[in-house]
């Protein structure tokens, strides 16, 4: 009897082992490629194709120094630019549009609502050809504004529904108390509403951010050379010859790509799951 | 639920402040959906060539993508075979990994490491996967040649067709496992104690806890996690543009990357545009599908 309750101990403590290492390999895997671009970003060109690959050289600041000369800057700025501001309209607009889908009754809400949600399911190249076409004709194409107005076309379906699923959750009591109070439906909205979903909307606010970020189809399509963000910056680098030389600048360029997102996520990780899955799961 | 009961008995029945509210939720669709929709339908009647005018040819775009041109039903065959890859692996791994990481203390450090892919500039990912896939240079051969695999059987990953796909829908899972394990760990979580004590009581093992108990009970999350792949992988394209442009011959050819081409390379919009209304269809009507089925699970 005894024995047994050995041998069992032994194979759970195997098991739980065997599950360890199976979960951090697995993390191993998740990270590597970043480990690899940054690694590669700091090795001299000489060195970037050896085989087997070398583990230990002199670290070089030469991709980065190089990279500045060729439109980073410029390509950074427009990222910053582009995510910044189409995040922060996105945000203020999908939250008047909740609030206003939570706390008043007219026809077709709940239609207009789930459209929120069922809009992901329109393939993107469906919309964006007769967008091209149209801000072709409004003049609005290669223009920053035409590209922020574009944004909202990735932003504001699921900032809706991630803000509508937390107003839901606020009670309606504390507004109620407000407006006999005698606030009106903007005072209430701002003093009380926005308030209480104060997180939420940092969170939104944040993760449009990086996917704003992380856009290329958009600004590849309706943009042009002078509205370039980072990624699509990236792509003329992936899309080009492979000279070692040249690759050790994209691994440079995608570390400083890849690196703001890596710090953004940490501070949003709570909210990830419901603006990915339409729901809290 | 309660929200809404609350809001029919006390809500005022109108207010003027109500439509401003709404007014950029509608001003939305009308804007980015309803408008670009009616436009794409008209714009598949036409041959459009960008640089002039639409000119109507009735259903003559949609005549050709049936009968001359089998591009585009091939871009389809190439999902398949892409969804056949992906789905199944997707459920699976990120069941078995949910199922492992639950209760455990280290499981949220575990799981934001998953998802980190998943919130990386796709082409930032590319850059990084098409280096992993050269055959000669690339990770990936270098570790098959590590433990002793021959040159001449190394794969040739993204630049042979009958490995293309297959190679997209590994850099594919690498991208989207983490999000599901975070999925399947939350539903995890929901299952009931008893019933897994219960099991535990009776002497089940691990195997037969996964397969008879956690398995079955995650049937509407699987179900989920399916339908939003699938509904993905119709629309894939990000990594098709970064590392295969649809080559080789054509065996990456997605129905997306096609439109692209047809509309941005060739200049043929009415072309790109039926062909864009048809993908729409087939992704309304796979929707309303799975919906139908989901009903009768339950």
């Amino acid at each position: 009897m005894g024995g047994r309750t050995v041998t069992k101990k032994t194979r759970e403590k195997h098991a739980m082992m065997l599950r360890y290492v199976i979960l951090t390999g697995a993390a191993f895997v998740a990270v590597f490629p970043y480990f690899w671009i940054f690694l590669s970003s700091i090795k001299p060109p000489g060195e970037m194709m050896s085989i087997p690959p070398k583990v230990i050289f002199t670290p070089t600041a030469e991709n980065y120094t190089a990279i500045l000369g060729h439109g980073f800057l410029e390509a950074l700025q427009n990222s910053l630019f582009l995510s910044i501001v189409s995040a922060s309209i996105g945000v203020s607009l999908s939250c008047m549009a909740a609030y206003g889908l939570t706390r008043f009754k007219f026809r077709g809400r709940e239609t207009l609502s789930f459209s929120f949600f069922a809009i992901r399911f329109v393939p993107f190249i469906t919309l964006l050809l007769p967008l091209y076409t149209i801000m072709g004709s409004l003049g609005l194409l290669n223009s920053m504004f035409g590209l922020i107005v574009a944004y909202q076309l990735s932003h504001i379906p699921w900032m809706t529904w991630l803000m509508r699923s937390f107003f839901l959750e606020i009670p309606f009591t504390y507004e109620d108390a407000g407006m006999v109070d005698g606030l009106t439906r903007w005072g209430v909205f701002f003093r009380i509403a926005v308030p209480m979903v104060a997180p939420a909307i940092g969170s939104a606010l944040l993760l449009g951010i990086i996917f704003a970020w992380n856009q290329y189809f958009i600004p590849l399509i309706l943009g042009g050379f002078d509205t370039s963000p980072l990624t699509v910056g990236l792509y003329r680098y992936v899309g080009g010859d492979e000279s070692p030389m040249l690759f050790g600048r994209l691994a440079a360029w995608g570390t400083l790509t890849v690196t703001p997102v890596i710090l953004l996520s940490i501070v949003v990780r709570k909210h990830l799951v419901r603006a990915f899955a339409g729901s809290d799961v | 639920m309660n929200h809404q009961n609350v809001a029919k008995m006390k809500r005022p029945k109108s207010n003027k402040a109500g439509y401003i509210f709404i007014a950029p939720a509608v001003l939305f669709f009308l804007v980015f959906t309803a408008i670009p929709i009616v436009v794409a339908v008209y714009l598949s009647f036409t041959r459009y060539g960008v640089f002039d005018a639409p000119r109507w040819i009735g259903l003559r775009n949609y005549i050709n993508i049936f009968t001359v041109d089998p591009v585009f039903l091939q871009s389809f065959r190439n999902v398949s075979v892409y969804v056949a890859i992906v789905v199944p692996s997707v459920v699976l791994i990120s069941m078995v990994v949910a199922f492992m990481l639950n209760n455990r203390k280290d499981a949220k450090v575990f799981r934001s490491i998953y998802y980190l892919p998943a919130l990386l500039s796709i082409i930032a990912a590319s850059a990084v996967w098409r280096f992993m896939f050269d055959p000669t240079y690339g990770t990936l051969n270098q570790i098959l040649r590590l433990i002793g695999m021959q040159s001449q059987n190394l794969p040739q990953w993204i630049y042979h067709p009958s490995t293309a796909m297959a190679s997209i829908a590994l850099m594919s899972l690498w991208m989207i496992l983490g999000i599901n394990i975070v999925i399947y760990s939350a539903a995890v979580r929901g299952i009931p104690k008893e019933v897994v004590e219960a099991a535990e009581i009776d002497g089940a093992s691990s195997m037969n806890m996964f397969w008879r108990i956690i398995f079955p009970l995650l049937r509407p999350t699987t179900f989920f996690v399916m339908t939003m792949t699938i509904i993905g992988s119709f629309q894939l394209y990000d990594q098709i543009y970064a590392l295969t442009s649809g080559g080789p011959a054509g065996s990456t050819t997605t129905p997306v990357f096609l439109i692209y081409m047809n509309a941005f390379d060739s200049f043929n919009m009415g072309y790109a545009s039926a062909q864009s209304v048809i993908l729409f269809i087939v992704i309304i009507v796979f929707t309303l599908l799975s919906q139908r089925l989901t009903r009768d699970d339950y």
